[in-house]
């Protein structure tokens, strides 16, 4: 019987995977090669960049272009699993503005804009640009320039190969086709358990395996499993302190090789995300106001860098920059107190003129603070870039399992910019 | 099987022995001790495994007999595991019967063979990926013991895990 009922098994999956995969049109083949023509394209368009750029910069370039590539896989797989509702490019901007552009691509917001304007305007002038609307920011433009090259990329291969994570399509499409659903019912009826005869994983895990199935989860999977039983809770816990464990090992070894202490590692963590923070500022042009969210992340980093350096130039900048601070402040105040009681003290006009004016200095504040810390950093950062961002990343994991385990409830803010992707 | 290469014989748990090249037995970083220490002469007993799992896993140690396979990448960044191992792998490991699967991890973490565990471990965690705690009860079998209560304190607790990969 049982052996009738696997195969009947096999002949209801061999129809539903059939009648899926032509549904779906999907092909792993078809996948890579847009994958590898997209990369190509951003390729192309990096060393278009680099015409123009200089030396000095190569090394800035190369982190700016790594983490601008990060984001462009984000915003392909982001496509891949909703660009079925993208067909035409006329449909764009109505899909984006009606998902919220925030909602809709969040990773992308959250990453630095990485090339300095003259650069960004010279690519603009030699590539093709879909849209030219101005009420939308630069990053927007550029977000729906990628977008238009992606359905331009895609249109070549007939629009068949954005369902590419075809278990969740085929879930979808298994509960939306009523007649497969009907035959997935009786698929369940025929073999409705992986474990027979009451046993469960429990049976099944210890400490060792379930720390290894665990290193190949996110955070939020792990979080997930965990929220399956308490005596998963348990054992999840039991398991993330012998990995954290092992990640402090790893951490130490790395930073041995590099000859690294903590506190090295912290200041030259704080001084990165720093850095990046700046260069996103000085690519702000002089008429762009800072959002208070960027003036609460300088604020924020000062804290940080306060206590490593006590260079004087430093703390002079520091000092200017707080007081621009607290100045734009007072006038935001006012304006506001002015706006609501309706008595005009402070017109809107004066009021964007010392946002200007205060926005100018404190980027070149920035600047200046910036380029101190950079001869003051004793790690040659940049030519030792990828082995810091291995101990970045586990200590990003240290302090997330850590944070499931309850023993950090503070997570530092540095920790979760997205500068370098999580746990990749 | 080579001819003239030299064989071990294994002792499952039934007691059944199963013959192998020894280099192909050596894939087990537990079978070459007892190997080196005690020689080929006498039966290596296996006695935490079934001879089932046994032969599916010298299934893997002889097609790995050569090789060793690359690491797997952590996370998994697809729950298509054919996307990241290499072919034979991912149809070795694709098994429905999850007890099979999860003997296999317990053998090979016994008979300390790293490549198979971490492929097995990682077609576990792809029937976690993109599940919810619900889905996830239900293809391990899990029963639910959570009081709503407690399973909205810990969501309140790891909020921020939430947040930082939605």
């Amino acid at each position: 019987m049982a052996s009738v009922n696997s195969k009947f098994r096999m002949i209801i999956k061999h129809f539903l995977l059939n009648y899926s995969l032509e549904q779906i049109k999907c092909s792993i083949m078809s996948f890579n090669m847009i994958n590898n023509e997209f990369q190509e394209h951003i390729q192309k368009k990096f060393k278009l960049i680099d015409l123009v750029d200089t030396i000095s910069r190569d090394q800035i370039q190369y982190i700016n272009q790594n983490q601008f590539f990060i984001q462009q896989q984000i915003l392909l797989i982001g496509l891949q699993n909703n660009g079925h509702l993208i067909n035409k490019e006329n449909e764009v901007i109505p899909y984006i503005l009606q998902k919220g552009i925030r909602n809709c691509f969040q990773d992308v917001f959250q990453f630095s804009y990485p090339f300095p304007s003259k650069y960004y305007t010279y690519a603009k002038s030699q590539i093709p640009l879909f849209s030219k609307v101005d009420s939308f920011t630069d990053n927007v433009n550029f977000l729906i320039e990628t977008i238009y090259e992606t359905i331009q990329i895609r249109k070549k291969y007939k629009g068949s190969f954005y369902y590419q994570k075809n278990q969740q399509i085929l879930v979808n499409l298994y509960k939306k086709n009523k007649q497969i659903e009907k035959l997935r019912k009786q698929v369940a009826q025929i073999e409705p358990l992986n474990f027979k005869n009451e046993r469960c994983a429990y049976q099944f895990l210890n400490k060792n395996v379930l720390s290894l199935i665990l290193s190949f989860l996110d955070i939020r999977q792990i979080l997930n499993l965990k929220l399956s039983s308490k005596k998963m809770s348990q054992l999840i816990d039991l398991a993330t302190k012998g990995h954290v464990e092992n990640l402090h090992f790893k951490k130490q070894e790395l930073m041995n090789k590099l000859n690294m202490d903590e506190q090295e590692f912290e200041k030259n963590t704080i001084f990165l995300n720093y850095y990046l923070l700046t260069q996103k500022i000085s690519s702000c042009n002089s008429n762009k106001l800072f959002s208070f969210e960027d003036t609460q992340i300088v604020v924020d980093y000062f804290k940080d860098l306060d206590f490593i350096y006590e260079n004087t130039d430093f703390q002079l900048n520091k000092i200017l920059i707080q007081n621009q601070l607290n100045l734009q402040e007072k006038v935001y105040a006012e304006f506001i107190e002015s706006f609501y009681s309706n008595q005009n003290h402070i017109s809107n006009v004066k009021f964007i003129a010392h946002y200007k004016q205060s926005s100018t200095l404190i980027q070149e504040y920035l600047i200046q603070i910036r380029d101190i810390l950079k001869d003051k950093i004793s790690l040659n950062l940049f030519d030792r870039m990828i082995e810091f961002i291995k101990i970045f990343q586990i200590q990003q994991k240290i302090l997330f399992y850590k944070s499931l385990l309850k023993k950090t409830e503070f997570i530092p803010r540095l920790y979760k910019i997205n500068w370098i992707v999580f746990f990749s | 099987m080579d001819k003239g290469s030299t064989k071990v014989k294994l002792l499952s748990l039934e007691g059944d022995i199963i013959e192998v090249d020894e280099e192909v037995a050596k894939k087990s970083q537990l079978i070459k001790n007892m190997i080196e220490d005690t020689g080929t002469e006498d039966d290596v007993p296996i006695p935490n495994v079934k001879k089932e799992i046994l032969l599916k896993i010298l299934e893997y140690c002889e097609k790995h007999k050569n090789d060793n396979p690359p690491e797997i990448e952590k996370p998994l960044t697809t729950s298509n595991l054919s996307e990241l191992v290499d072919p034979y792998d991912a149809k070795f490991i694709d098994i429905e019967n999850l007890e099979q699967l999860f003997e296999i991890i317990l053998a090979a973490n016994y008979l300390d063979i790293k490549s198979l565990l971490d492929l097995a471990c990682a077609k576990v965690a792809t029937l976690i990926k993109n599940k919810t705690p619900d889905e996830i009860r239900k293809t391990f079998n899990i029963p639910n013991d959570f009081t709503p209560e407690e399973e909205a304190q810990i969501r309140e607790e790891n909020k921020w895990a939430e947040e930082a990969t939605s």
